[in-house]
């Protein structure tokens, strides 16, 4: 637990500078506004190079996205991108590019990003950035810039992680005004079975940014989420549809004075269709060097889910209390009859399954 | 602070609060130049305009911070628009009034104070009426100064509505006053651009070793260098009624070229010198209309880039400089379009085919044809000039207009012809043609212009011009915000003046700090006199050279 919390304590205590108006960071993806931009230690998808590249060596299926947005309703102030990550033998790879604004002013970001496993607790990553600059009547300008990020897997509920974005601090113009380099520290925390807290403090400089957001999946298919953020003072909202492999996403951020902005993006995963989408269980369970690393044991006997109780489900790796328990709680109250039934069992996740799947099954006493 | 001083200031601000929105509308009379500097004699004056007469200023009040320098004499000092007052400091002289008149023969009616001058440094001056309103102010910093007395006297001005600003902001109100970095200095004077009053520092400029104490302020010309444009003159009204909108004269654009210093004559008569606006671009369309007949006042401003198009026609309005406007319709006419630099860039002559064509006027032709502008040459031989120009019947509802090209544009090409002008009906800032017209866009709310610019002045502006449209009696506030939303700047808060207003954004933030490059939202709410809540919103972005 010390250790846990010298962890946090280093994340957290991460420093920034001010924010900047061109290349300003603006939360892409709706799953991310949704949570009011608590999204570095949730970023397990192809959203990850925008977020936390650590966050892809979490990913085990190939993942494409594309996301649109209209800040405060306007037009010109439209961004759109689009991300894709694969897994390789080096760890997982992923191209994103994003646009904003109009011809008056525009902003182009293209990121190769690369994420890797450093040991069964701790994910890093880097990206490779060019940004483009354009504003009329004033040029175009090209810059390098470059992100790095740690994600750690505290626990089986815990996650925290840090990321650092424009590191080189690039600078734009004759008047070589840099981009300043912003540290984010988050954690993502299940709270329960279906229920996801995020946090994330985006510097530590004159004003850090404080931004909180809550995921609760309602059936495996849909998801809400809400989020609340300073700096200004703003909340958000959202949902998840999903259909197989693919998953649709809204949000809408709101401000005080301005109008609203809406945020709308699609998914798609190579993968199997996951049952329970958006959740911290559902990004632990990829994480392949714990899966690796985990020690299968074998059994005389496989245990009957019908008549397992708690202990017995305990002495399965892997499976703690919290599952066990609620696996027990669906059981007595829905009723298990055939071993995918687990599935759909709120919080499931496909590691935990194919644990259970491997070492128990399912017959009538 | 204790509970007694703070329930004092509020009380205080209360008061003024209400007095000024009992004053909101625009004062009759203006605290128009300020010249703080002045070595003795002859001293520091300030001017005042009467922007709207006739008004009673008996027994109005000076005060320099909180300090009353002079009260006006308590009779016989009634004006109408368009006078000026000279406020003298350090002076026991004895006042003009209506009844003296001009006694010093210096075309102004001319005060005195004995008090010794102006602070130079950072200043609050403010008109106050009979009953001790505030009904105009002008605050000036120079970036150094800036006292407890200075910001009693600023919290006062902006309670009273006569000023935006943060109250007890400190050196944060440098940026919200007319701030001029290590004073105004001696020969130098602080004045208004024009005579539109948004109670702000927008208002105003540094004159630079250019005062004009008792005379209209300096046009403030920003040409960077001489300028040769390419412009046609496409029609000319000489005789319309003032009720039918008067004369004016067209030109029109194919480019779009910053037409600033360019010069328009009438025979040899300068009638105009253009100021700084291009046609083509932002608010503007391809026309710049003259209205001969009206004279540039308080009312009637031209429109610039920095103004921008307040009446919403699409064409760049401007208004004679003559003492006493107006075309010759009657006889014959030339006009005639110079460039900055005394170029000729184009020519137009009118006759009602009557001898004679004046000695001046040919003079005026002449240069034209042998500059190529208009034929036939005629060298001295008077018919000539006559049968060489287009002809005229006075007409108090017809105009001449050049006839259109086979695109439906006015011809351009040159040397022209009395054959390519014809008579017709007045299609003023407009083609001949009326499907050929630029329509005329929706009433706008909130319009931005000279955007992209640079506060740093590496680009074409130094300066975003807003523009609010809103009905009298209404309230206005406009804030602006960075692409996160954070608020970076209240711009205005206050009760509307005109129905169009203009602010302009100097990309400095509300500590007076240059902003960076990047997209800004500008916010704006109106509340009308009837409860109803209207808001819009525009992006403005600022530049650095890439």
């Amino acid at each position: 637990m010390k250790r846990v919390l010298l962890i946090l304590s280093a994340v957290l205590i991460a420093a920034s500078n001010s924010g900047f108006a061109a290349f300003e960071f603006k939360e892409a993806g709706p799953r991310a506004v949704g949570l009011s931009g608590a999204y570095t230690s949730l970023a397990k998808d192809a959203y990850a190079p925008f977020w936390n590249p650590a966050a892809l060596g979490e990913i085990t299926a190939r993942e494409a996205v594309t996301f649109y947005s209209q800040m405060h309703s306007m037009a010109s102030l439209s961004r759109s991108g689009a991300a894709y990550a694969q897994k390789t033998r080096a760890g997982t790879m992923a191209l994103g590019f994003s646009q904003f604004g109009t011809g008056t002013y525009r902003e182009q970001e293209i990121i190769f990003s690369h994420g890797f496993i450093i040991s069964s607790k701790l994910n890093a990553g880097y990206s490779l950035k060019n940004l483009l600059l354009k504003i009329d009547g004033f040029g175009s300008a090209s810059k390098f810039a470059f992100d790095l990020g740690f994600q750690s897997g505290l626990t089986e509920r815990l996650d925290v992680s840090l990321s650092g974005r424009n590191l080189n601090r690039p600078a734009f113009g004759a008047q070589k005004e840099p981009l300043p380099s912003v540290w984010t520290s988050g954690f993502a925390f299940k709270v329960m079975p279906g229920l996801l807290l995020a946090c994330d403090l985006e510097g530590l400089g004159s004003s850090p940014k404080f931004k909180t957001g809550l995921e609760l999946e309602l059936s495996p298919t849909f998801a809400v989420r809400g989020g609340l953020a300073n700096g200004p003072t703003r909340f958000s909202g959202g949902f998840r549809a999903s259909h197989g492999r693919l998953s649709l996403d809204y949000a809408y951020q709101h401000h005080a004075f301005l109008a609203g902005s809406h945020h709308m993006g699609i998914s798609f995963s190579w993968g199997s269709p996951e049952p329970t989408p958006g959740l911290l269980n559902e990004e632990s369970e990829m994480k392949p060097a714990r899966k690796i690393r985990t020690k299968i044991f074998k059994f005389d006997q496989k245990i009957n889910l019908l008549t397992a109780t708690s202990e017995d489900l305990l002495r399965i790796p892997g499976i703690g209390k919290f599952t066990a328990e609620n696996l027990i709680a669906y059981r007595d109250q829905v009723g298990i009859k055939t071993i995918e039934d687990v599935l759909y069992i709120p919080g499931m996740t496909k590691r935990v399954f194919l644990t259970i799947k491997d070492t128990c099954v399912v017959e009538a006493p | 602070m204790k509970g007694g001083k703070c329930m004092k200031r509020f009380f205080i601000s209360s008061l003024f609060l209400i007095a000024g929105a009992a004053v909101h509308a625009q004062s009759p009379v203006l605290i128009n130049e300020v010249a703080s500097e002045e070595p003795t004699p002859p001293g520091d004056w300030v001017e005042f305009y009467v922007a709207s007469g006739p008004v009673n200023l008996a027994n109005w009040k000076v005060f320099e911070q909180n300090t009353l320098v002079k009260t006006f004499p308590n009779a016989n000092f009634t004006f109408s628009s368009g006078a000026y007052i000279i406020l003298n400091f350090n002076s026991s002289s004895v006042d003009e009034t209506t009844v003296t008149g001009d006694s010093n023969g210096n075309g102004v009616i001319d005060v005195y104070s004995a008090d010794a001058g102006l602070t130079g440094t950072s200043n609050v001056i403010s008109l106050r009426n009979s009953q001790g309103l505030v009904m105009d102010a002008v605050v000036f910093s120079d970036s150094a100064s800036w006292t407890s007395t200075q910001q009693s006297a600023f919290n006062l001005v902006v309670s009273s509505g006569q000023w935006p600003g943060t109250l007890d902001g400190g050196q944060k109100n440098f940026s919200q006053s007319v701030n001029v970095p290590g004073g105004i200095g001696q020969g130098n004077s602080i004045g208004r651009k024009g005579f539109t009053d948004t109670n702000s520092s927008f208002d105003w400029h540094y004159f630079k070793g250019n005062s004009s104490k008792g005379l209209p302020n300096p046009a403030i010309i920003t040409c960077q260098n001489a300028r040769l444009f390419e412009g046609t003159i496409t029609e000319v009204a000489p005789s319309l009624p003032i009720s039918a909108g008067g004369d004016y004269v067209e030109l029109y654009f194919k480019e779009s070229p910053d037409v600033c210093g360019g010069k328009l004559f009438e025979g040899p008569a300068l009638i105009k010198t253009l100021p700084s606006a291009t046609p083509n671009r932002g608010p503007f369309g391809p026309f710049i209309l003259l209205h001969a007949s009206v004279k540039v006042s308080a009312s009637n401003l031209d429109e610039t880039d920095a103004i921008g198009d307040m009446n919403g026609n699409g064409a760049i309005d401007l208004y004679s400089e003559e003492s006493n406007p107006g075309l010759t319709g009657s006889a014959d006419d030339t006009i005639s379009l110079e460039s900055s630099d005394g170029l000729i860039i184009d020519f137009m002559s009118f006759s009602d085919k009557v001898p004679l064509y004046g000695a001046a006027l040919q003079g005026v032709y002449n240069r034209a044809a042998a500059n190529n502008l208009w034929q036939p040459e005629c060298s001295g031989e008077e018919d000539c000039y006559s049968a060489g120009s287009v002809a005229w019947s006075n007409s108090t509802t017809k105009s001449l207009s050049k006839k259109l090209d086979a695109s439906g544009d006015p011809k351009t090409s040159i040397p022209s012809s009395a054959d390519d002008w014809e008579a017709g009906q007045p299609t003023p800032g407009k083609r001949s043609k009326p499907s050929q017209n630029i329509p005329k866009g929706p009433k706008f709310a909130l319009h931005i212009t000279q955007s992209p610019f640079s506060p740093l002045g590496d680009g074409v502006f130094k300066e975003a011009l807003i523009q609010c449209n809103a009905d009298d009696g209404s309230k206005i506030s406009l804030k602006l915000f960075d692409i996160r939303g954070r608020l970076i700047r209240t711009l205005a808060d206050r009760a509307s003046l005109e129905s169009v207003q203009s602010l302009a954004w100097d990309g400095r933030d509300a500590d007076g700090q240059v902003v960076p490059m990047g997209v800004y939202l500008v916010w704006m709410e109106i509340k009308l006199s009837n409860g109803d809540v209207s808001h819009n919103s525009e992006t403005v972005v600022v530049g650095r050279k890439l």
